[in-house]
């Protein structure tokens, strides 16, 4: 029999590395609260039993406010585990133990693991866990788990027989009184019944929603509703309160002060990196480095040129037109495989040559960045900007990370917390936001001028900054308050950083290679039945009036495919020399702006659902013509 | 004892939580924080946002909940 366990825990606390650890499978080893996207899974066998191991997102508690957190508690409420392990961060095991006591409460066989025990030494912090275990009456182990320590114990205890759920702790006799009416109504049989009360009873509305369509809400709603009319105080705040002072007493018996160690260069780099004055010329230079030299430089210049010239052009290429030339005797088949359109020269090579090398040096920075923690600091120095937009400061992951991939980003705007910051950050990632691989190609395109350059950028940033203005206040709706947790600065793990940057360029090679091709064989379809030339000429006097050549409606309809398709071939028709610095110009900020690619658009359907995608398109087209119409009437001013 | 909002107190100043805010998901997200009347909070930096630091936690919130928390001062 397969035991199921599930890992729980807030952000940051090293749960995806003790993951990874656990399963060796993949997971987003993240720094940063709120990016593992989708809830991981993995098998094992640990001690002769075989696991299913499930890594969920972070929660601070099960009172749950975003999608993502109500995941997590759909997992350990209606999952029924075998065994829940609660991944703790040592040094705020006073903090942490609420949570933990909300898991016992709830019936669940639950392994406390206190990780992260080096940084809590450095800080001079020891940890009786026998004596914590026999107080809580669950296992407690305590692991590094970056440095492997503590892991082999915590395999131990997960092999062991499943622990016996526990008896509660139990509140203040009117909170247990509130709680056994509540229960009474739900039905005491209901798994985590005790949990469920109390969250009612603390006016969660995500249990309130859960319990709408049933036939006795009424009754337990009326029940609640009673406990909290008594009550001088709200609920939520006396339960939190009343297990906070049980968590204090319980870690304060369990811990040990020694002499702290000091983290003297951590302490004034965390200081620098959050402070205005320093912060933002440091965001300056990691966006300079990071982006403009390593991903457009060495990334977009250095290895596409090399892979393409080396690889493709003198052997792939070659090499394929002979097969094709000896082998294929039919001439749709040939050009299928090699002709203008053709699988290999437009699929293949524009995935491998042009894409690849861009997104994985940006996935490779990102990875760095969120490994050792910055990603947070960035986050609040941005929060005023983005306050603007209608959104906060944490809006700053999903847009960064679309400067990679805008169809991650969609995703991972789910972590925002209300339906308006997702369409809001949806709409701005669509419309603005240039992926990793347009950005490459586009600053190659714009290289050998580095007025289109700034010129380029200026423009983008004033439709990102109007376009978020203006949405804020057409799409009103509530304040989003801020507020983060900033992690200690850690030395990036070479290992973590290469194994995060690795997986998220898999997950982007199986998403993109089947659209590429399938972009590649609906062109070459188009182009074989003649209805792309005739699409082409309808597009082609917006384009005239746009002050373009005739041919990029071509690379108009490529970029609806992928948008960096589009802009690569705006770089092959750049280095033919058919276009002017204007019509560069003017052309690369009409990509920028358009529409997202297949692949964004099917996941803004289903993220956001059919008709705001359809929306969203409709205007983010409309936006980019008007946009590009006016780069055209003013770039003159300045070329 | 004078309850004071958060917002009062500059970089440097160590207080005790009095009240925290009526919101429900504003006091929902300082609760899950272990922020808690009685918790003693010091502040780190006022701007661009308030940055607190609540054991070995350190915390980033907008300005406008940091007005929603009442400090008390002796």
């Amino acid at each position: 029999m397969q035991r199921s366990i599930i890992l729980v825990g807030a952000p940051n606390v090293g749960k995806s590395v003790i993951f990874n650890n656990l399963t060796g499978k993949y997971v987003n080893v993240s720094n940063y609260p709120g990016t593992t996207v989708e809830v991981a899974r993995g098998y094992a066998r640990i001690g002769g039993v075989p696991c299913e191991i499930v890594d969920t997102p972070g929660i601070y508690s099960l009172a749950t406010v975003t999608d993502e957190e109500r995941v997590t508690r759909e997992f350990l409420l209606a999952g029924q585990p075998d065994l829940v392990v609660h991944v703790a961060d040592a040094k705020n095991l006073a903090r942490s133990l609420p949570f933990t006591l909300s898991l016992i409460d709830a019936g669940l066989p639950v392994v406390l693991v206190l990780n992260l025990i080096d940084e809590a030494a450095a800080a001079g912090l020891a940890f009786d866990t026998a004596g914590l275990a026999d107080l809580l009456g669950i296992p407690v182990v305590a692991t590094a788990a970056v440095r492997k320590i503590g892991l082999d114990r915590l395999r131990s205890v997960i092999a062991a027989p499943r622990p016996r759920p526990q008896p509660p702790f139990l509140l203040s006799p009117d909170l247990e009184a509130a709680a056994a009416a509540v229960v009474d109504r739900l039905g005491a049989r209901r798994p985590a019944a005790r949990i469920l009360a109390l969250l009612l009873l603390a006016g969660d509305p995500a249990s309130h929603a859960l319990l709408k369509n049933d036939p006795a809400y009424a009754g337990i709603a009326a029940a609640a509703q009673a406990a909290v009319a008594r009550s001088p105080q709200p609920l939520a705040l006396r339960i939190a309160a009343e297990r906070q002072v049980q968590a204090d007493r319980l870690a304060a018996a369990a811990t040990r002060h020694g002499p702290a160690g000091r983290r003297r260069l951590a302490g004034f780099l965390d200081r620098l990196t959050r402070h205005p004055l320093t912060g933002i010329p440091i965001l300056a230079l990691v966006l300079y480095w990071g982006l403009y030299k390593f991903v457009g430089g060495f990334g977009a210049d250095v290895l596409v040129d090399y892979i393409d010239e080396n690889v493709f052009t003198r052997v792939i290429t070659p090499a394929v037109d002979y097969a094709c030339r000896q082998w294929v005797p039919w001439e749709w088949l040939r050009s299928l495989l090699a002709g203008d359109y053709g699988l290999f020269t437009l699929g293949l090579r524009y995935a491998v040559a042009i894409v690849l090398p861009i997104v994985g040096t940006f996935f490779l920075a990102f990875a760095l960045l969120e490994d050792c923690g910055y990603l947070p600091r960035l986050a609040m120095l941005v929060d005023g900007l983005f306050k603007q937009f209608g959104l906060n400061g944490r809006a700053v992951i999903p847009v960064t990370l679309g400067l990679g991939c805008g169809t991650m980003a969609v995703f991972v705007v789910r972590t925002l917390e209300t339906r308006r910051e997702r369409i809001l950050a949806t709409f701005l990632l669509s419309l603005t936001i240039p992926c990793s691989a347009q950005l490459g190609v586009v600053l190659a395109i714009l290289a050998g001028d580095g007025r289109s350059v700034a010129l380029w950028a200026a423009f983008i940033l004033a439709v990102f900054i109007l376009a978020g203005w203006l949405t804020a206040r057409l799409l009103p709706g509530e304040r989003s308050p801020f507020y983060i947790e900033l992690p200690p600065l850690r030395l990036p793990d070479p290992a973590n950083v290469i194994h995060k940057a690795y997986t998220r360029m898999i997950w982007y090679f199986v998403e993109i290679i089947p659209v590429f091709f399938l972009a590649s064989f609906l062109l070459w379809l188009g182009d074989r039945s003649g209805l792309l030339t005739y699409i082409i000429k309808a597009v082609e006097p917006l384009m005239a009036g746009l002050g373009l050549p005739a041919a990029t409606a071509q690379i108009f309809l490529l970029g609806f495919f992928r948008r960096d398709y589009g802009t690569a071939g705006l770089y092959d028709m750049a280095a033919a020399g058919l276009l002017d610095s204007r019509q560069l110009l003017v052309a690369a900020v009409a990509l920028t702006l358009f529409v997202p690619c297949l692949a964004q658009f099917m996941v803004i359907v289903k993220e956001r659902g059919p008709v705001a995608a359809a929306v969203m398109t409709l205007i983010i087209a409309a936006v980019a013509m008007a946009a590009a119409w006016v780069a055209n009437l003013i770039a003159p001013l300045f070329i | 004892m004078e309850e004071i909002p958060l917002t009062r107190l500059r970089p440097g100043e160590k207080a005790l939580v009095a009240v925290l805010p009526a919101a429900r998901r504003d006091l929902a997200r300082l609760l899950a924080f272990g922020i808690l009347p009685g918790t003693e909070i010091s502040i780190l930096q006022t701007f661009p946002v308030y940055v607190l630091a609540v054991g070995h936690t350190i915390l980033a919130i907008d300005k406008e909940i940091a007005a929603s928390i009442k400090i008390g001062r002796p």
